[in-house]
C-alpha cells in the first residue's frame, strides 16, 4: 500500500464522511470540511487521482476507488477507537479527543490498533457486569424457570457471608425453580444444590438473565 | 484419655445420621456452654478402645457471622480433636468441599466421608476418590450411611488414622498474586511477634477478610498498625483489579479451586431427568396444591400426637390412679399415719405421675418430626409458611411448634430445636404459652358453660383468638426488647426428598423422651411435691384448706384479683394449683367448693364477666410447672423467669382490663 501523508489521509476520511452524509462530495464540501481553502483542496485531489484512490471528472463530484474506500475506513476505524478510548477511559474532553485522535490515527500500527481493540472490548464488557446496566436484574425479579448468572452480591453482612459461602459466587449460573404459594419466598438452583431465599435476600443478588 | 473425634459437616450431609451409627444410644444431648445450640457427644467403641464423639453443629463455613460456625470453630482451635471427620454429601462435592478446604487450611487431622454413595451411583456421576485423596492429601472413606452401608469400614479408618502419626500439611489455595502478597507480609509479622493456635497463613487470610474475631485478637498489639495497614493496601488492590472486597475475593478464588478439583475428579453422568425429588416438589409445593396438602399434613401431625396420644396419657394417667387407689388401701390396712400415706401418693406417686403423663405426646411428637425433618419436608414445611410468619416477625419454621403448643405447649417448646437461629427460636418459645393448650380447654368449657350456656363455642374460640392476637404482639414487643440488632438470613437449603430409617426415627424419639424426663421430669415432680406440702401443712389441716399453707397464701393474694373481679381466695388458690397443670384449676375448684354443686356454687361467686375475666387469667398467666420446667431446660433460667414474669402480668392487666371496662359498660 501506498504511503500517505496525514494530510492526505485526512482527504480521504473526509471524503468517506461526506458521501456517507450527503451521498456527493464537492470541492466546496470537502474544504469547509476541513478547513482549508479550496485551491489546496484542488492540489490534493490531483495527487490522490494519481494515486488511483479517487476518480473525478473535472470540476465534478469526487468519488473514491475501491482502494480509497478501504484505506478511508481503515482511518476512521483507528479515529473512532483512539476517540473511545481518550473520552470513555481517560476522560478527555469531546472537543480536544476529536482533536488528538485526529492527530494520532496516522501513526496507529495496525498491532497496536488491534490490541488496543481488544483492551477497549473487554473493558467495555466489564463496565457491563459492574455498572448496574439495564442487563443486570435482581434474582428477585426473575420468573418461574428463568436461568441467570450471577454478576454482583449487593447483600452486606451475615447474608453476605451466608450467600457467598453456599456458593453464591459471582458467574455461577442460578435458576429459579419453585416459588412459594404465597408468592415468597423462592427456591433456586445453585450449584447443585436447591437453595430458598426471601424475596427481600434475593434482591440483593443481581444476575444476567441467559435464555 | 480417651482420643477425641469431631464431625464436621454441611446441614444435610447425613451427619446426625452418622454420629448416631457411630455412637448407637450411647450419647449424651446437652447445649454448647452459654447457647441454646444443641451438643450432642457420644463414646464410639471399637477393638476394645473407646473414642469421645463430638457432633459439631451443622455449617456450610467456618466464618464467623453465626452461632453454629462460631461454636465449630473454637472447638476445633481450643479443643484441637485428634481427628476430624468430615461428613460430605457426594451428590454435591463442590459445595461441601468449601467448608473441607477450610478444615484442610488449618492443618487438622482429617477424614473425609463421602456419604449417600447410592445416590451418586443412580444419577451416574462418577467420583475418581483416589484422585481426590491424592489431590487434597487425605484419607477417603464411602458411606451410604442410612443404609448403613461402610460404617464398619469408616470405623476402622477412624481406628488406622488416629494410630498413625502423620506428617500434616496445610492446603495451600493459590488466592492470586495480589493476595498472596499480603499473606506472605502478615505471615512474616505474625511469626516474628504472635503465636497463633492455628497456622500462621490460615490467620493472615482471616484478617485479610476482615474476620471480626481475628481482628479483635490482634488490635492493641504492637504490630496490629503494620497489619492493618497491608489489609487496606491489599483491600484498595483487589478492589480495583476486582471490582470485589477481599471477603469476597478469596471466597471465590476458593470456589474456582474447587471448581477445578471437581472438574477433575468427578464426571457428570447421563443428563439429568427431572428426579423424583423434583416431581415430589412440583405436587408438594404447587401453587393450588402446596398449602392444602401441608394444612393436611399437619392435621396428621396433630393427630398423631394428640389424637392418638391423649388415650395413652389417659392409660397412663388412669394407671396411677388406680395404684394410688390400690395402695392407698394397703397403706390403710398397714395403719401407716396419714400424712405419710398422702406424701408418697399424693406427693411423690401424684408427682413422677405428672411427668410421665407426657411421655406419649413427647414420643409421637418426635416420632412425627423426625419423620418430617429426615424425610426433607420440615424444610418445605418452612418454605411454604414464611410468607405468613416473617410478616408476623418469625420464621416459617416456627409454626409447627406453634400448632404444637394448641395441643400441649411442652412438646412445642421442644419442637423449636428445629429452627437454628437463637433469635427465631427465642421468640417462638416466648409465644407459644399463649397457644391454648389442651388442658385449658376443661377450664373453659365448664365456665362457658356455667356461664354462657348459648355462646359456648364462641365463648372458647375467643380465648383462642384471644391468645394468638396476644402472642402476635408478645412477639413484636420482645423483638424490639430483646433482638432488636439481631438479623439472621432466611437462606436455607432445601435437602431433597429421603424416606426416613425406622433406625434414625425410633432412636430420635428414644432420646428426646428420655431427655424429657431426665432433664424437665425432675422440676415438675418436685414442683407437684411443693405444692403437695404447702397444701398439707400445717400438720392437721384438711387438704388444700383456708388454713393449709397455700390457702393462706390464696387468702393473701385475693385483694390482687379483686379488680379482675374474682377477688376470693378459692379463685387464687386454683389459679396457684393451676400452676402444676391447668386442668387443675377445675379440681380444685371442685373440692373447694364441693364437687356436686359446682356449677351453681360458680354462678353465685362469679358473674359473667368476672367468669370471663378468670378465664383470660387461666389462658395467659404461667404456663405450667412443666412448660416453665422445659423451658428452662431448652434455654436457661433467664427465660423461664421472662416468660414466667411477662405472662404474670399481662394475664392480670388483660383480666382487669377486661373487667373493668366491662363493668363502665
Amino acid at each position: 500500500m501506498a504511503f500517505l501523508t496525514p494530510a492526505l489521509e485526512d482527504y480521504l476520511e473526509g471524503i468517506l464522511i461526506l458521501k456517507e452524509e450527503k451521498g456527493i462530495v464537492r470541492v466546496k464540501d470537502l474544504a469547509h470540511l476541513l478547513k482549508v481553502k479550496a485551491s489546496s483542496v484542488t492540489e490534493s485531489l490531483k495527487k490522490l487521482k494519481e494515486l488511483e484512490l479517487i476518480d473525478q471528472e473535472k470540476y465534478g463530484y469526487i468519488e473514491l476507488t475501491q482502494a480509497g474506500i478501504n484505506i478511508a475506513k481503515e482511518i476512521r476505524e483507528k479515529h473512532a477507537v483512539l476517540k473511545n478510548f481518550l473520552v470513555n477511559l481517560l476522560g478527555v474532553n469531546e472537543e480536544t479527543a476529536e482533536k488528538d485522535a485526529c492527530s494520532m490515527e496516522h501513526y496507529l500500527s495496525d498491532e497496536t490498533l488491534n490490541k488496543l481493540i481488544n483492551f477497549l472490548n473487554s473493558f467495555a464488557s466489564e463496565k457491563e457486569g459492574t455498572a448496574l446496566g439495564e442487563k443486570l436484574k435482581k434474582l428477585s425479579l426473575l420468573n418461574l424457570g428463568m436461568k441467570g448468572i450471577v454478576r454482583k452480591i449487593t447483600a452486606v453482612g451475615v447474608l453476605k457471608r451466608r450467600l457467598l459461602d453456599m456458593g453464591f459466587v459471582r458467574g455461577e449460573e442460578i435458576e429459579v425453580i419453585n416459588v412459594a404459594p404465597l408468592g415468597d419466598p423462592i427456591e433456586v438452583l445453585i450449584k447443585g444444590s436447591q437453595v430458598s431465599l426471601r424475596k427481600d435476600e434475593a434482591e440483593k443478588i443481581l444476575v444476567e438473565v441467559i435464555p | 484419655m480417651e482420643a477425641k473425634i469431631a464431625l464436621a459437616g454441611n446441614p444435610n450431609s447425613g451427619k446426625t445420621t452418622i454420629f448416631n451409627l457411630l455412637c448407637g444410644t450411647k450419647e449424651k444431648v446437652g447445649n454448647w456452654p452459654g447457647t441454646t445450640v444443641e451438643k450432642k457427644e457420644g463414646i464410639l467403641e471399637y477393638r476394645g478402645k473407646r473414642f469421645r464423639v463430638v457432633d459439631l453443629p451443622g455449617v456450610y463455613s467456618l466464618s464467623a457471622y453465626s452461632i453454629d460456625e462460631r461454636i465449630a470453630r473454637d472447638f476445633l482451635v481450643n479443643e484441637k480433636p485428634d481427628l476430624v471427620v468430615a461428613i460430605v454429601d457426594a451428590t454435591n462435592i463442590e459445595r461441601n468441599l468449601f467448608l473441607v478446604s477450610q478444615l484442610l487450611e488449618m492443618g487438622v487431622n482429617l477424614l473425609i466421608d463421602l456419604n449417600m454413595m447410592d445416590i451418586v451411583s443412580s444419577k451416574g456421576i462418577n467420583i475418581d476418590t483416589e484422585k481426590l485423596s491424592k489431590l487434597l492429601n487425605v484419607d477417603i472413606v464411602e458411606t451410604v450411611a442410612n443404609r448403613g452401608i461402610g460404617i464398619d469400614e469408616l470405623k476402622g479408618r477412624i481406628f488406622k488414622n488416629l494410630s498413625e502419626r502423620k506428617n500434616l500439611i496445610p492446603l495451600r489455595i493459590d488466592y492470586g498474586i495480589e493476595m498472596e502478597e499480603a499473606i506472605e507480609k502478615i505471615e512474616t509479622i505474625l511469626k516474628e511477634n504472635y503465636e497463633t493456635a492455628l497456622p500462621g497463613r490460615v490467620v493472615a487470610i482471616k484478617l485479610l477478610e476482615k474476620d471480626p474475631d481475628f481482628i479483635k485478637s490482634i488490635e492493641g498489639k504492637p504490630f496490629f498498625n503494620e497489619i492493618n495497614v497491608i489489609i487496606e493496601e491489599t483491600e484498595k488492590r483487589i478492589e480495583k483489579t476486582y471490582g470485589e472486597d477481599i471477603e469476597s475475593f478469596s471466597i471465590e478464588r476458593r470456589y474456582a479451586f474447587l471448581k477445578g478439583l471437581a472438574r477433575e475428579c468427578v464426571k457428570k453422568g447421563r443428563s439429568e431427568t427431572a428426579s423424583l425429588s423434583d416431581k415430589l416438589d412440583k405436587i408438594l409445593l404447587n401453587k393450588v396444591l402446596g398449602l392444602p396438602l401441608f394444612l393436611f399434613f399437619m392435621y396428621l401431625l396433630f393427630y398423631l400426637v394428640f389424637s392418638i396420644g391423649n388415650p395413652l396419657a389417659d392409660l397412663i394417667d388412669a394407671g396411677f390412679a388406680s395404684l394410688g387407689d390400690y395402695l392407698r388401701i394397703i397403706f390403710e390396712k398397714q395403719a401407716f399415719p396419714n400424712w405419710a400415706t398422702s406424701l408418697l401418693l399424693d406427693g411423690i406417686l401424684a408427682g413422677v405421675g405428672s411427668v410421665l403423663v407426657f411421655l406419649p405426646n413427647i414420643a409421637l411428637l418426635f416420632l412425627g418430626i423426625s419423620i418430617l425433618e429426615d424425610s426433607g419436608y420440615l424444610a418445605r414445611a418452612a418454605f411454604l409458611m414464611d410468607k405468613i410468619m416473617h410478616t408476623l416477625g418469625l420464621h416459617g419454621k416456627s409454626f409447627i411448634p406453634l400448632l404444637i403448643g394448641f395441643g400441649c405447649n411442652v412438646p412445642a417448646i421442644m419442637a423449636t430445636r428445629t429452627l437454628e437461629s437463637r433469635k427465631d427460636r427465642l421468640l417462638t418459645i416466648l409465644i407459644i404459652p399463649l397457644m391454648s393448650c389442651s388442658a385449658r380447654l376443661p377450664v373453659y368449657v365448664l365456665f362457658a358453660n356455667a356461664f354462657f350456656p348459648r355462646y359456648q363455642g364462641l365463648v372458647v374460640f375467643s380465648l383462642y383468638l384471644i391468645g394468638i392476637l396476644l402472642a402476635l404482639f408478645v412477639a413484636k414487643v420482645a423483638k424490639n426488647i430483646f433482638f432488636k440488632e439481631e438479623v439472621t438470613p432466611f437462606v436455607m437449603e432445601l435437602p431433597p426428598y429421603r424416606i426416613p430409617t425406622l433406625r434414625n426415627v425410633l432412636l430420635q424419639m428414644w432420646i428426646r423422651s428420655f431427655l424429657f424426663i431426665k432433664r424437665a421430669g425432675t422440676v415438675i415432680a418436685s414442683a407437684v411435691i411443693i405444692i403437695w406440702a404447702l397444701s398439707s401443712l400445717p400438720p392437721g389441716v384438711e387438704y388444700a384448706s383456708q388454713n393449709s399453707i397455700i390457702g393462706r397464701i390464696g387468702s393473701i393474694l385475693a385483694p390482687v384479683f379483686k379488680p379482675a373481679g374474682f377477688g376470693n381466695w378459692q379463685a387464687s388458690v386454683a389459679l396457684l394449683f393451676g400452676i402444676v397443670a391447668k386442668e387443675t384449676v377445675i379440681g380444685t375448684l371442685g373440692t373447694l367448693y364441693g364437687e356436686e354443686t359446682l356449677r351453681t356454687t360458680l354462678r353465685e361467686v362469679f358473674t359473667p364477666l368476672s367468669a370471663y375475666a378468670f378465664l383470660l387469667m387461666t389462658l395467659i398467666y404461667i404456663p405450667c410447672i412443666a412448660t416453665i420446667a422445659t423451658i428452662k431446660k431448652e434455654t436457661n433460667l433467664k427465660w423461664a423467669m421472662v416468660t414466667t414474669l411477662y405472662s404474670l402480668v399481662l394475664g392480670w392487666l388483660v383480666s382487669v382490663l377486661f373487667y373493668q371496662i366491662g363493668k363502665v359498660l
